[in-house]
């Protein structure tokens, strides 16, 4: 099957008073129609800022140094912003986790939605009216005609969040990129959007990247996960070789982080020591070297990106070598 | 389980109301008022976790500043000890915060920018006397390594600290004074994943060494699990049940417990599958909120009597600490129980 997305060797570098800090350090990943990607990791780690640049929407200060986005067939990189105004909002959306300061607050919640109709569609005024209605109720919003006629600051997030979703879906696009979608939303509100994601997706096959902090939700929703850590893809295996055999020890120490509704109680969590180093790109050798319980001299030299199993890709030479120990998780 | 006669209460809340006039609106003579916390009674016991969990709007935090004395109740009491927190005498009061901490959510708010860790440890300490200009210097010195900081950052800026460096200097803080019980309000919501798991082991060992009560505050179940030995599940200022922490996880009843344990996602990508409670609908605003019980307008297992009576926490068993307010579930388990 032929990839919707292909992204090789992006990085991604700010530029403050003349200084160059990559924080984002040659990723590559594809995305295959249909599938759910999630991208995870923590505050810090570049993840946000690889899934805006592939719809070109980094901040003024940062830029695309090196590397290619292909959507189907087209680099992305190379377009003009006309050109791109054609893709994005269209075939590729983004659902963003804050959601307040993404609807305009002075228009209703139908002129928003009309306006993305009319100028992707190209449906009249009446036409765009009645298929934004439908669209709000397609996301389960009660009475769809008067939320239309309401503000943003009317709805509560949770209805917000759905029509922001209602607003990504409208012109079917083939990729959604959802950034922390449900992170400002309460834990009962948050599987309301996650069934309404996943229902969805499943309904138009289309394809998600999830960015996301939370290893729940990634266990919910992903069929591939990539775990990144300090700018660098560090593994990528599908949902369950990560959960069931996490190879890289920054995964695993992770994995082992989350406190658990069904542990056992008198388990200790385990905690990583140490904090993300802020700056990283003059780190040689690993970027988890500093907080790993498994580095050897070796350790210090610059770590390959390997698939050392079918779909099992790791940067780091101890798992490839299968010399890091693999907890067995229930 | 422990039967609560046996056990010492710390704090006492009786009939604990707070109502917020709703900011600029309709000013006048029916100004709306916000039911942030709905008449909570509870008790904290010496030597426990206390976890108050549920979600936004629904009081937790509001109950954790009415314990450390930040507002007056707009009826009810708090009584620490025997002595009502609200009637007090100011200069009382200042005695009994030494006892009474908080650590805040947002360490970067909560600590004073312009001054350095030394200075945010000594003048509480200063202040109340906990020690003099002479033993000062190895008293931070060992709150620094209680907390796990290099003693050589005591002359650091709060921004100068990661946020995790800076939750830990939040934690010194409340504890500068040698206070019995810690409120944490949200204390790792605003932290990274393995950043959180550091914290919650030093609080956790910190309340073995200094035989510390808290209040833990958190929508984190997962969190909340971790720490606690005991849990009350708010909603929408009220209590709806509230038992010790094996009791809830083992035998939740409360129909918005087991939704809340529901929609907590599992880290287990094998049970994605699974049968759970979604929940239907917004959680009602707290300026009108529901008649009857307050859940009713999103319970699955609502009955008519729901939308009218104000339901009470009523033990599950004669003399139990599991306490739900949900008469409709409670029978269902009696009922259950006696054909077993």
């Amino acid at each position: 099957m032929d990839n919707l997305l292909q992204v090789e060797n992006l990085s991604i570098a700010f530029f403050e008073d003349g200084i160059r800090n990559i924080v984002v350090d040659k990723v590559s990943f594809a995305v295959k129609p249909g599938e759910v990607l999630c991208i995870v990791g923590e505050s810090g780690c570049g993840k946000s800022m690889t899934a805006l640049s592939i719809l070109g929407l980094l901040s003024a200060n940062a830029h695309v140094i090196d590397g290619s986005i292909v959507f189907d067939g087209k680099n992305l990189l190379d377009m003009d912003e006309k050109e791109l105004d054609k893709v994005r909002g269209n075939e590729v959306t983004m659902v963003f986790q804050d959601v307040m300061n993404s609807l305009n607050p002075v228009l209703t919640i139908g002129n928003q939605l009309t306006e993305v109709i009319r100028i992707h569609m190209g449906y009249d005024r009446k036409s765009a009216a009645e298929y934004a209605v439908k669209m709000l109720s397609k996301v389960g919003l009660p009475d769809p005609e008067a939320v239309m006629r309401k503000y943003p600051h009317m709805l509560s997030g949770g209805m917000q969040q759905r029509v922001m979703i209602a607003m990504a879906l409208a012109c079917g696009p083939k990729l959604i990129i959802a950034d922390e979608p449900t992170t400002a939303l309460d834990v009962t509100i948050q599987l309301q959007i996650m069934k309404l994601l996943s229902d969805l997706q499943k309904e138009f096959h289309m394809s998600i990247i999830l960015i996301t902090h939370d290893i729940g939700l990634v266990a919910e929703l992903a069929d591939r996960v990539i775990i990144m850590y300090a700018g660098q893809f560090m593994e990528e295996a599908s949902v369950y070789d990560i959960f069931d055999h996490p190879a890289h020890p920054y995964t695993q120490a992770l994995l082992e982080s989350v406190p658990c509704i069904y542990d056992d109680p008198d388990k200790k969590l385990a905690s990583i020591p140490g904090v993300v180093p802020e700056i990283y790109q003059d780190i040689e050798g690993c970027r988890f070297f500093e907080r790993c319980p498994y580095t050897v001299p070796l350790c210090r030299h610059e770590q390959a990106y390997t698939e050392f199993r079918k779909g099992h890709f790791v940067r780091c030479h101890r798992a490839e070598k299968g010399e890091i120990p693999i907890a067995k998780r229930q | 389980m422990q039967k609560d006669n046996d056990r010492n209460p710390l704090i006492v809340i009786s009939g604990l109301k707070k109502y917020y006039p709703a900011k600029g609106m309709h000013i006048g003579r029916n100004t709306p008022v916000i039911h942030a916390v709905d008449g909570v009674d509870l008790e904290i016991y010496e030597g426990e976790t206390l976890g108050i969990v549920g979600e936004s709007g629904c009081g937790k935090s509001t109950i954790g500043r009415q314990i450390v004395a930040l507002e007056k109740p707009t009826s009810g009491h708090v009584i620490y000890q025997g002595e009502s927190l609200s009637d007090m005498p100011f200069d009382r009061l200042r005695k009994i915060r030494t006892q009474i901490q908080m650590v805040f959510q947002d360490s970067n708010s909560s600590l004073n920018p312009r001054k350095q860790v030394f200075d945010i440890l000594a003048d509480p300490m200063l202040y109340h006397g906990i020690v003099g200009k002479d033993g000062l210097d190895a008293e931070i010195d060992r709150l620094m390594d209680l907390v796990g900081l290099p003693r050589s950052m005591k002359h650091r800026y709060p921004h100068e600290f990661s946020g995790g460096q800076r939750q830990r200097i939040g934690i010194a803080k409340a504890l500068c004074v040698k206070p019995k019980l810690i409120v944490c309000d949200e204390p790792v919501s605003a932290l990274d994943v393995s950043v959180q798991a550091q914290i919650l082991n030093l609080l956790k060992q910190l309340q073995d060494e200094l035989k510390l009560t808290y209040v833990f505050i958190s929508h984190g179940l997962g969190a909340v699990r971790y720490v606690s030995t005991r849990i009350a599940i708010m909603y929408l200022g009220r209590i709806v049940e509230i038992a010790d922490t094996q009791e809830l996880f083992d035998d939740p009843v409360h129909p918005y417990t087991n939704a809340l344990f529901d929609a907590s996602p599992l880290p287990v990508p094998k049970l994605r599958g699974r049968q759970r409670l979604v929940l239907k609908g917004d959680i009602p605003s707290a300026l009108n909120p529901p008649k009857g019980c307050r859940f009713h307008t999103r319970c699955p297992y609502a009955l008519e009597s729901c939308m009218t009576e104000d339901p009470k926490l009523i033990p599950v068993e004669e003399g139990s600490g599991h306490k739900v307010a949900c008469p409709v579930l409670l029978a269902r388990r009696i009922k259950r129980e006696s054909h077993t």
